[in-house]
């Protein structure tokens, strides 16, 4: 089934929940974005999660439990994918407002993992775009979240951290070290082993 | 060859006294390690956190590196500026870290600190924001000249690298 040279990353995990700082109901966009050498081949490569009304306990959590499912497969390690995750919430006047982005490697290393991302959101640049910007609804926006994930274009950006979401990752690799690449967990099991 | 991938991303800052951030950052590796893929220095976005004053960045990182040798292995400068009170953009501290070599998942603290020179240059830094800067940054580098400098420690920056190896055990190195 799988031609020489080529590995396959597979994903079963779920976008747990979400806290932030001055929120109260959110919901989540997500994608991934991977470099030219990757390709998709089972799973859904974006998705929005329900919309959450947060815990009304000190917690404060907007929990979506959404499933992530997705394989990969590509010839090279290098633009190993990334969740970039884009929460929208409902402001104080009904308007869908931008709550924050985040984004994430997905891990190098089978087994379980759970992430915590940071999530921000693009700020004005003087107080009265900023008091324009909570009346009309209209805030500070990504026109592509994608720039997250790539190096460049982030100089010019100002951004506040606004809170923080919890992804869960189960992670199998297939001919991942049939090809000679070393993650490090072979020799960490080992020394368990012993 | 030995191909080496490092991913990740330099993910926050702590410690720092200015609250709005910014970080630039280049990779630097002796003339036996090549390049094959990915961007070596850049530029973050700028950050706060007004509540837990820890900014994040998350910028990513993918190098692909491939070598013949493992002398002068890859180094990460970074480069803190600061926006003060009246949206200036200021120097801050550098700092420099080694990239494991090992293969895995590693959380790295780089602390920063920054010149300071005589009085007159702390006074001018006190009131007016000047810092003294390296003339060339890559003075970090090298451990040679470091001796003359007189500096002051600043905060610590978070990163999270994944190390993937390839070909190293074919050389007979065990990392």
């Amino acid at each position: 089934m799988s031609a020489e040279g080529e590995f396959f990353l597979s994903i079963a995990g779920s976008i747990e929940h979400g806290e932030f700082y001055d929120v109260n109901n959110a919901y989540c966009k997500y994608g991934f974005h991977f470099g030219p050498e990757w390709s998709v081949i089972a799973g859904i490569e974006e998705g929005l999660t329900q919309m959450c009304k947060c815990s009304n306990d000190p917690r404060n959590l907007a929990v979506w439990n959404f499933p992530l499912e997705i394989t990969f497969k590509s010839t090279n390690p290098h633009g190993w994918p990334q969740l970039i995750i884009s929460v929208y919430g409902l402001d104080t006047f009904g308007h869908d407002v931008i709550r924050g982005y985040g984004v994430c490697h997905l891990p190098l290393e089978t087994g379980h993992h759970e992430k915590r991302v940071s999530v921000y959101v693009p700020e004005s640049s003087s107080a009265w775009q900023r008091f324009a910007a909570w009346l009309t609804g209209r805030r500070p926006e990504l026109i592509d979240p994608a720039i997250l994930a790539t190096g460049g274009g982030r100089e010019l950006t100002r951004m506040r951290v606004e809170g923080i979401v919890t992804v869960t990752f189960n992670v199998v690799l297939k001919d991942f070290f049939k090809l000679g690449y070393n993650n490090g967990e072979q020799r960490r099991k080992q020394r368990d082993l012993s | 060859m030995a191909e080496l991938h490092i991913i990740g991303r330099i993910s926050s800052a702590k410690d720092f006294k200015q609250p709005r951030l910014l970080c630039k950052w280049s990779f630097h590796a002796g003339s036996g390690w090549k390049i094959l893929d990915g961007c070596e220095e850049g530029q973050t976005q700028e950050s706060c956190d007004l509540y837990t004053n820890e900014p994040v960045w998350d910028h990513p990182i993918d190098l692909y590196y491939t070598t013949q040798t493992l002398q002068n292995s890859p180094k990460l400068l970074l480069q803190i500026f600061h926006r003060d009170a009246h949206g200036r953009i200021l120097f801050g501290s550098y700092g420099v870290c080694n990239i494991p070599l090992s293969p895995g998942l590693h959380f790295i603290k780089c602390h920063t600190w920054k010149p300071i020179g005589n009085w007159k240059d702390r006074l001018r830094d006190k009131f007016l924001g000047i810092t003294l800067q390296l003339k060339s940054p890559s003075v970090l580098v090298n451990s040679l000249d470091r001796f003359e400098l007189l500096t002051e420690s600043m905060g610590t920056v978070k990163i999270e690298l994944h190390i993937l190896a390839r070909n190293f055990e074919k050389y007979g190195c065990h990392m």
